[in-house]
């Protein structure tokens, strides 16, 4: 196997190479370099040197199984069929980290008022109230539920503060997908977060909306998750050591980290090795 | 020098004045250890690890704030000067801090318009001498920053007539015809930083001449180094 890892939680799993459809380009996944093409009909080729990898379509991106034998399907994603959505797809940003942090940082509310002032949060509402976390035992993803939080823009259809509610699931280790207040009482938009593997410390994060919003441009969504993305990147891209440590006790966790102690606990049982740091000895 | 020597070296990391008493936050280097720098508003100098030991972020995107207190710019948790322990975490305000999370803090020193690190907290008080590494009404020329080891940095410094004072990595010589004193900083493996003082009063054309000496040297040792 000629990628930079041989870690079957990637080699075996379906990873995101970038958007479906468009023009022959290439792309950097696990230390290697793909070119990509789509036929007239719709049907992807993702290749390395002249070997054909495993490649599907799906939820408006590519996505390769490094090995060609995947370990189990793409996970749900039921809101993309959903009418009424508006499917926005904010494009591929580069982030030179562990894609683990990424995700990690996606999951985490308390940085919001810090991290993200006047639109995610605001001082001195910093507060993470109690909320529930669970691996689903049929599908073996993470779900947050019953969270929330006070937030002065929670999104580019909002002007005034509110108390935001959050899920949060994550399907694969580079993964995951929020849901929160929307503009309409009855529904949650949905983000989803899909990291693409350049290698163990650079990712290509791109962003999905799956949103209810009658109001904001395609450009106005964009902006905004460009403008909280921007905010996390260099804080992301300045972790003293770019792969997270998922032994020993470099880094201490409190009680609203419970989504964090989950996921790192979740990528310690299945034997997450890629992006990950060693235990100092 | 042994390994616990070298641990109990002093490391003259920032002139004394680029860190501000409850102001910023400088970043620091010694001997690959990557340092926040800061003062609390007693102007009491703090150099801790640059990592918050909640997600590993860098120190030095924080801030000051309430005049004794460093908080990280991720989660805004709140570590006290001094002991470095964590004594605010924002997420649960009417929580205390547990008592194990704490910066890992070095020992500091201010003399001689530099600030000096030891990167041990404990140990004896820093020596009388590294008052003398510069003498007394002489100014910061600049800190030249060199992309090689400091044991070639001394050994460039030794052939350019220069000769190690009291403290070991105080170095005395001339630059431009000025009298120079050239406090040497092993920083990273392949980066080294050259605090120079001198008697030449700023502005003046013997300042100049001594800036343009500067550069030469740094040009000499880097080019020797590359060869």
């Amino acid at each position: 196997m000629p990628f930079v890892t041989d870690d079957p939680n990637m080699l075996d799993d379906w990873l995101v190479v970038g958007p479906a459809g468009g023009p022959p380009r290439t792309t950097r996944l696990l230390g290697e370099t793909l070119h990509l093409h789509t036929d007239a009909d719709g049907t992807p080729h993702a290749l390395l040197g002249n070997d054909a990898l495993t490649v599907q379509s799906r939820y408006g991106f590519l996505w390769v199984c490094p090995s060609g034998r995947p370990a189990r399907p793409l996970f749900a994603f039921p809101e993309h069929e959903e009418p009424g959505r508006r499917l926005v797809d904010c494009g591929g940003l580069g982030v030179a980290v562990s894609g683990l942090r990424v995700i990690e940082n996606f999951l985490d509310m308390a940085h919001f008022p810090f991290v993200h002032p006047d639109y995610l949060g605001k001082v001195p509402h910093t507060e993470v109230a109690r909320y529930n976390v669970e691996v689903d035992a049929a599908t073996d993803e993470i779900w947050a539920t019953d969270c929330r939080f006070w937030q002065p823009r929670a999104s580019a259809a909002h002007d005034t503060g509110s108390e935001v509610f959050y899920k949060y699931r994550v399907m694969q280790p580079f993964s995951a997908m929020l849901y929160k207040s929307s503009s309409r009482p009855d529904a949650l938009d949905a983000i989803g977060l899909f990291l693409q593997p350049v290698d163990d410390e650079h990712v290509i994060a791109h962003t999905l909306l799956a949103c209810f919003d009658d109001v904001s441009t395609d450009a106005e969504l964009i902006a905004f998750q460009h403008t909280i993305f921007g905010q996390d990147k260099p804080i992301l891209e300045n972790h003293a050591f770019k792969r997270m440590p998922l032994e020993g006790r470099a880094e201490t966790p409190t009680r609203g980290d419970t989504t964090s102690v989950t996921y790192r606990r979740w990528l310690r049982e299945r034997g997450m090795r890629f992006g990950t740091a060693r235990a100092a000895a | 020098m042994n390994p616990s020597a070298a641990s109990q070296a002093w490391h003259p990391v920032a002139p004394s004045a680029e860190v501000r008493a409850g102001a910023n936050i400088v970043a620091g280097f010694a001997q690959g250890q990557e340092l926040a720098l800061w003062r609390a508003a007693d102007g009491s100098p703090q150099a801790w690890e640059n990592r918050c030991p909640h997600r590993s972020v860098r120190f030095t995107l924080g801030q000051v704030t309430g005049g004794d207190r460093l908080a990280c710019a991720y989660h805004g948790w709140q570590y006290e000067a001094g002991s470095g322990a964590c004594v605010r975490i924002p997420a649960h305000p009417a929580m205390p801090a547990p008592r194990n999370v704490c910066a890992k803090v070095f020992a500091t020193a201010d003399a001689a318009g530099m600030l000096w690190v030891r990167l041990e907290a404990d140990g004896p008080p820093a020596p009388e001498e590294l008052a003398d590494a510069v003498p007394a009404g002489w100014h910061l020329a600049r800190t030249l920053t060199l992309r090689v080891a400091a044991s070639e940095v001394r050994g460039a410094l030794a052939q350019h007539g220069f000769a190690s004072a009291a403290t070991p990595d105080a170095w005395q010589g001339t630059l431009g015809e000025s009298p120079v004193a050239a406090l040497l900083l092993d920083a990273q493996p392949q980066l080294s930083f050259l605090h120079l003082w001198t008697d030449a009063a700023p502005g003046s054309d013997a300042m100049a001449r001594l800036h343009l000496a500067a550069r030469q040297l740094r040009s000499a040792i880097e080019a020797a180094s590359s060869h």
